[in-house]
């Protein structure tokens, strides 16, 4: 999979791979138990210190969408991904709240809202029905 | 005989007369005289007509160094003058060269904010998550043949070493008069040997950073550029198998000729036919592949994106220095194939190993 990476934006560089990873794994360019390059090799081609990758990693590997072996390196997590927990309900929560605070102050509908929400969706896994 | 080393002149000076000549050319379509520009103003006239200039200056200086050389070569006789000739051949290539070079490099980093911003600023870095999975280069395998041509003439050697003449031919004149001579021993006759494990060890480090440098991918068009990139990095590699390759049979040749001295034109004839074909080879690789493989399936439009500025770490457009960076291999800004980080200790190392060996060795043979 082709990672793209805006060096300008105001996202620090570990959390655009995260959210590249996972929106990756979601359309199905990364499939399970697909290899991903090591932190050393991935952060000379990206051209960022180690540590930065290095946090992706350990993000990614924390909430279950990767696993790092010692021998294996570093795969998509083979097992399927980590199912709705409360915990991740509960986040979701408070990530969407300050969006939908903001299309409501700027006067989107609720329609619009949920038309938005529901071209992404297709977005990303129109991509996976053309892979299979 | 001053025919065969004007013959040689010709034939070692005008390719590589073309490659700096037409460098500009066969860099990637990001870059400009070292400079990071898009690829839509990399083709834009202005641009076009910089490397044109930069051409025809090239070719009319190199054109006069290389009538002075001939001039020079029929002229002169003996070794020393020969010598000197060629020596002050490639010395004044290497400055204007790098005259022009540095001149176009002050003159397009003064351009650059004169030309027209793209539709948007924004700077993408594109990696291929599966870039490294892929083989990139020969399998270093390959030089095991290289390894056993060696051994086995070094045992060859060491098993005949009583039917050596006593005393060995170590250097010729253009005309092919023996200039140099060396009693016999085991450290003479082996010294084709050892030269040619250093080759090899040499070209095993340039195989692996073939295949470890840093990955760069075009954002504008990432498929194909990941593409381009693979070709690009399997025909250097193979073309320093193929080249090491030659480079080992000169040797055993020589070191043969210790043994059973043959012909002297045979010895001159292959010990300038190599250098030429590996000068040749890499000309036409150069201009059929491009600096990362950029002149493979070019795309008829130029992408008006903004590769990202880095400017700022390619000192003069040639050195690059990114403490940031882990990356120790990467592609060279102007010229075809890669470069040290010079900010990475571990750059420095390989370098500075690189010319102790080869110091080494020349007064070693001296």
């Amino acid at each position: 999979m082709i990672i793209e990476l805006d060096m300008q934006s105001e996202v620090p560089i570990y959390t655009q791979l995260v959210n590249q990873i996972i929106e990756g794994i979601a359309s199905g360019r990364l499939q399970l138990g697909e290899p991903l390059p090591s932190v050393r090799s991935l952060a000379a081609d990206i051209g960022v210190n180690l540590h930065t990758v290095n946090k992706a990693y350990t993000l990614l590997k924390q909430d279950g969408f990767i696993q790092v072996h010692r021998q294996k390196g570093v795969v998509i997590q083979p097992d399927g991904m980590p199912p709705v927990t409360t915990e991740y309900s509960d986040k979701q929560y408070r990530e969407l709240k300050p969006i939908v605070a903001e299309a409501i102050c700027r006067g989107m509908s609720k329609e619009e809202l949920l038309r938005v929400v529901e071209h992404i969706h297709k977005e990303i896994t129109h991509d996976r029905k053309e892979d299979s | 005989m001053q025919i065969v080393s004007a013959f040689i002149l010709i034939l070692l000076f005008a390719p590589i007369s073309i490659m700096l000549a037409f460098m500009p050319y066969l860099t990637r379509e990001t870059v400009s005289f070292g400079v990071s520009v898009s690829e839509e103003h990399y083709r834009s006239d202005l641009l076009r007509g910089m490397r044109k200039t930069f051409a025809s200056i090239s070719c009319i200086i190199y054109g006069i160094l290389f009538i002075i050389g001939l001039i020079g070569l029929l002229n002169t006789t003996g070794e020393l003058g020969q010598g000197i000739t060629l020596g002050v051949c490639i010395i004044g290539m290497i400055l204007v060269s790098t005259i022009l070079n540095l001149i176009f490099y002050f003159k397009m980093k003064q351009l650059k904010p004169s030309l027209p911003p793209g539709p948007t600023n924004k700077t993408f870095i594109a990696v291929d998550t599966n870039f490294r999975r892929q083989k990139l280069a020969v399998s270093n395998k390959w030089f095991l043949i290289h390894f056993a041509i060696t051994v086995i003439c070094a045992i060859f050697v060491f098993a005949n070493y009583d039917r050596i003449p006593d005393t060995i031919a170590m250097k010729f004149d253009f005309q092919g008069n023996v200039v140099r001579t060396a009693a016999k021993s085991m450290w003479t006759v082996l010294f084709p040997s050892i030269m040619q494990l250093i080759m090899i060890l040499m070209f095993l480090l340039i195989n692996r950073s073939i295949s470890s440098s840093k990955q760069q991918v075009h954002a504008a068009n990432p498929e194909q550029s990941v593409r381009q990139n693979i070709i690009f990095r399997r025909r250097w590699s193979m073309f320093t198998l193929i080249s090491s390759f030659a480079m080992i049979i000169l040797f055993t040749l020589i070191q043969f000729n210790m043994m059973y001295p043959q012909s002297i034109e045979i010895i001159m004839f292959v010990s300038v036919l190599i250098p030429i074909f590996i000068v040749l080879f890499a000309l036409v690789l150069s201009i059929t592949t491009g600096q990362g493989g950029s002149r493979i399936g070019r795309s008829k439009v130029g992408s008006p994106i903004q590769p990202v500025n880095d400017d700022a770490y390619w000192k003069l457009g040639v050195v690059y220095f990114n403490p940031q960076d882990p990356a120790i291999w990467v592609e060279k800004r102007s010229g075809i194939g890669w470069t040290v980080n010079f900010a990475n200790p571990k750059g420095w190392l390989m370098l500075i190993g690189i010319i102790v060996i080869i110091v080494a060795v020349s007064f070693y043979k001296g």
